[in-house]
């Protein structure tokens, strides 16, 4: 059995490196180098998908989709998350657009955002200047939705690993809530 | 004082002294482990919270601190005031004297604890899942979950003392679920992903 999960965030956001973390094989990336505004950021960036797997016991494997961050490339969002159990949004808290940035994202996967299988992670607090977690709940709460937000080093297992747990317990909550 | 005097103090302390506008220090005996409140609500320490929670009263004295500490010049290292409160109440949660809940008492969670800064247990997710789904008893919610009651309570406890957590009045809501479809492959990652999380605080 293969299952999926997905990777969405702004450019520099960390999905790359989350998936790099995360993955039990090599992960396979579509890198470019950035050409636009972007390039005072990052050097290069992911132009069509990330690919990682988390293989479990039973030979199952979870397949980890990183999406393409710029806009131009969104019409891959529904193509990677096609099938998918949930989508995990990360977030470059530092930057300005923050708050605007999560609305982009939880209105693209909104079949998932209103069922309940998105977390959002929050990158790069260490950075300094980030808005706090009380800004992004309300912002959440304000467009009706109850999903965890947590910060996150994205080159941190785990950090991650606490992150996806979190994504599971809500994706499994169904399961617990029937037995 | 008991060994739990520093913990419950802490409470107090924080309480009294921000009301002032300034920040303060608790330093512990003749050790350099201090914790640090900032006026904007933020804490810093120097060593394991579970130090100060094992501290007398005679091991530890409390300072005021100037303009210049309130400062918070790396964000990164100074925490937010409500996950000291977490910790805290998680840890002496089977106190007397910190609020406490009735196994029919409803909870709803309005914002999910920063999970990875602060010390928790597995059942803690489900908890927080459940919670933050529906309107729930403390008791129904255990039951659902078939988890130990106190660990719900624990849970319900850290969360009211941290301002995550929301207590009213009614019934618990009755919500449909419906199935996953991947029942056995999270429970599966679930324990993959639960054997590299620690509880450290």
């Amino acid at each position: 059995m293969e299952y999926k999960i997905v990777f969405a965030g702004q450019p520099g956001a960390g999905k790359t490196t989350a998936i790099q973390v995360l993955s039990d094989i090599e992960v396979g990336s579509t890198e470019a180098r950035t050409s636009d505004d972007l390039a005072f950021r990052k050097a290069t960036t992911t132009v069509a998908m990330d690919y990682g797997v988390i293989r479990l016991d039973d030979d199952c494997l979870v397949h980890l989709y990183g999406t393409p961050g710029q806009a131009r490339f969104s019409f891959m969002w529904d193509i990677l998350a096609n099938g998918a159990m949930g989508v995990v949004v990360l977030i470059d808290a530092t930057a300005p657009e923050a708050l605007q940035e999560l609305a982009v994202y939880l209105e693209a996967f909104k079949t998932f955002s209103q069922k309940g299988s998105v977390v959002i992670g929050l990158t790069h607090i260490d950075r300094g200047g980030a808005a706090g977690l009380d800004a992004f709940y309300t912002h959440l709460a304000h467009h009706g939705y109850q999903l965890p937000v947590m910060e996150v080093d994205a080159r941190n297992h785990k950090d991650l690993s606490v992150l996806l747990l979190s994504f599971l317990a809500m994706l499994q909550l169904p399961v617990l809530s029937r037995q | 004082m008991t060994a739990l005097s520093l913990r419950a103090a802490i409470f107090t302390l924080v309480e009294k002294e921000l009301l002032k506008g300034v920040g303060f220090r608790v330093l512990l005996g003749e050790s350099s482990h201090t914790l640090d409140v900032t006026s904007e609500g933020f804490f810093l320490r120097s060593n394991n919270l579970f130090e100060f929670f094992s501290a007398n009263k005679s091991d530890y004295r409390v300072f005021s601190l100037g303009e210049d500490a309130a400062v918070i010049r790396d964000r990164s290292v100074w925490r937010p005031l409500d996950e000291l409160y977490w910790t805290i109440a998680y840890v002496t949660h089977e106190v007397a004297g910190l609020d406490s809940f009735l196994r029919s008492d409803l909870v709803f969670l309005k914002r999910w604890p920063n999970f990875p800064r602060i010390l928790h247990g597995t059942s803690d997710y489900q908890i927080a899942a459940l919670l933050s789904r529906r309107k729930s008893s403390v008791d129904l919610c255990a039951r659902i979950l078939k988890i130990e009651l106190q660990e719900v309570m624990r849970f319900c406890i850290a969360s009211k003392a941290a301002g995550y957590l929301d207590q009213g009045d009614g019934a618990s809501e009755v919500v449909e679920f419906g199935a996953s479809g991947h029942d056995s492959v999270l429970k599966s990652l679930f324990r993959r992903l639960s054997k590299g999380v620690g509880r450290g605080v």
